[in-house]
């Protein structure tokens, strides 16, 4: 009997469906996400819906951050953008993992990530993804962070952060997509770990020395 | 900490996603070997960029129709009107007037409308209708 549909659990994507006929009142139970249900496999790969998307909280929290306070979501908008988020995320990195492979590597970069948001049409990301990059490396010592072998960085907090010139870490995208004059000009994406910021004085040295140790 | 994310200066150096949970992603493509921290970094960020980008133009969508509920064909025609973001995920959004696969109380409930009770037997929602 198909009383509880593809399952009464949310975890999974296929169930098992239950084929005794003794469990008429059964309704569909939405069982929140962490429980981990061990359900019988089917023949795909049973990837718990936790690992396959982010968590629809912080999906929600990011697109109530756009909207009108008044706005409401349905929630097959809320599930299917979650999924999107993934798909994003696969395609990016498929494309940012062909050019790693084409060139011999193994591990994938920042650098793979950038360029494969350029060929994919994403340039609008490049320059707020690249200033977070920079704040990355230079708080948390990008990978270098967490080594034992890493030399303490040589600025531990960007203090003249201002004399970069902006005001904003992350720019909503609507402004993003309307400034393409921003901090980086008209920098190409190999050119970014070098050009993006100004050589002066301890911080432009300190992210030449990033650059330089992250070169693989 | 919190306080960063709750202005309107997205988190300088807090993600709006974890980064284990956008590694395992990453890495359900088998090809995928490793992955340094930085490019997880920026993965997560842009992945919060694209999650603002479709909530805005969804949103969009949803005024041009004077409604006030962000559905799914408001995100479906923003995914269309975005050429590189059509090319990618057009063809995964769930087709017009069907669900996607993924189970949920909406596409349940739909479900449950449909298929009578077994012999002998009351639905639930039988309770909650008033006798006719």
């Amino acid at each position: 009997m198909e009383l509880g549909g593809t399952g009464g659990f949310h975890g999974y994507r296929k169930i098992q469906q239950p084929s005794s006929g003794l469990r008429p009142l059964e309704i569909n139970i939405q069982l929140p996400e962490q429980i981990n249900n061990s359900t019988a496999d089917d023949n795909e790969c049973t990837v718990r819906e936790q690992d396959r998307f982010m968590p629809i909280a912080n999906v929600i929290r990011i697109m109530r951050k756009i909207l009108p306070s008044h706005a409401k979501i349905s929630d097959d908008a809320k599930e299917t953008i979650q999924e999107c988020v993934s798909e994003y995320i696969s395609f990016i990195t498929g494309e940012a993992n062909e050019r790693c492979q084409g060139e011999q590597r193994k591990t994938i970069t920042a650098e793979d990530v950038l360029w494969a948001m350029s060929k994919l049409g994403f340039d609008d990301y490049i320059e707020p993804l690249t200033v977070y990059l920079h704040r990355y490396r230079e708080l948390d010592g990008g990978d270098r962070g967490g080594s034992i072998r890493s030399e303490p960085p040589l600025v531990k907090r960007v203090v003249d952060g201002g004399a970069m010139g902006f005001t904003a870490f992350a720019p909503p995208f609507h402004m993003v997509a309307h400034h393409h004059n921003g901090f980086f000009g008209a920098v190409g994406v190999n050119g970014f770990l070098k050009d993006a910021v100004p050589s002066a004085g301890p911080s432009g040295a300190a992210v030449a020395t990033v650059d330089t140790q992250c070169k693989e | 900490m919190a306080e960063e994310e709750e202005e309107n200066q997205t988190g300088t150096h807090q993600p709006a996603f974890p980064a284990s949970r956008v590694k395992k992603i990453m890495k359900l493509d088998e090809d995928i070997n490793k992955v340094t921290s930085e490019a997880i970094y920026l993965v997560s960020r842009a992945a919060e960029l694209f999650t603002e980008f479709l909530a805005e133009k969804s949103a969009q969508v949803t005024v041009e129709k004077k409604r006030r509920t962000v559905r799914l064909d408001h995100l479906r025609v923003a995914v269309r009107r975005h050429q590189p973001t059509s090319d990618f995920l057009l063809d995964s959004l769930p087709v017009p007037s069907q669900p996607s696969d993924r189970p949920s109380t909406e596409r349940a409930r739909s479900r449950l409308d449909n298929k009578p009770a077994p012999a002998g037997t009351r639905r639930i929602d039988h309770f909650f209708q008033k006798e006719s």
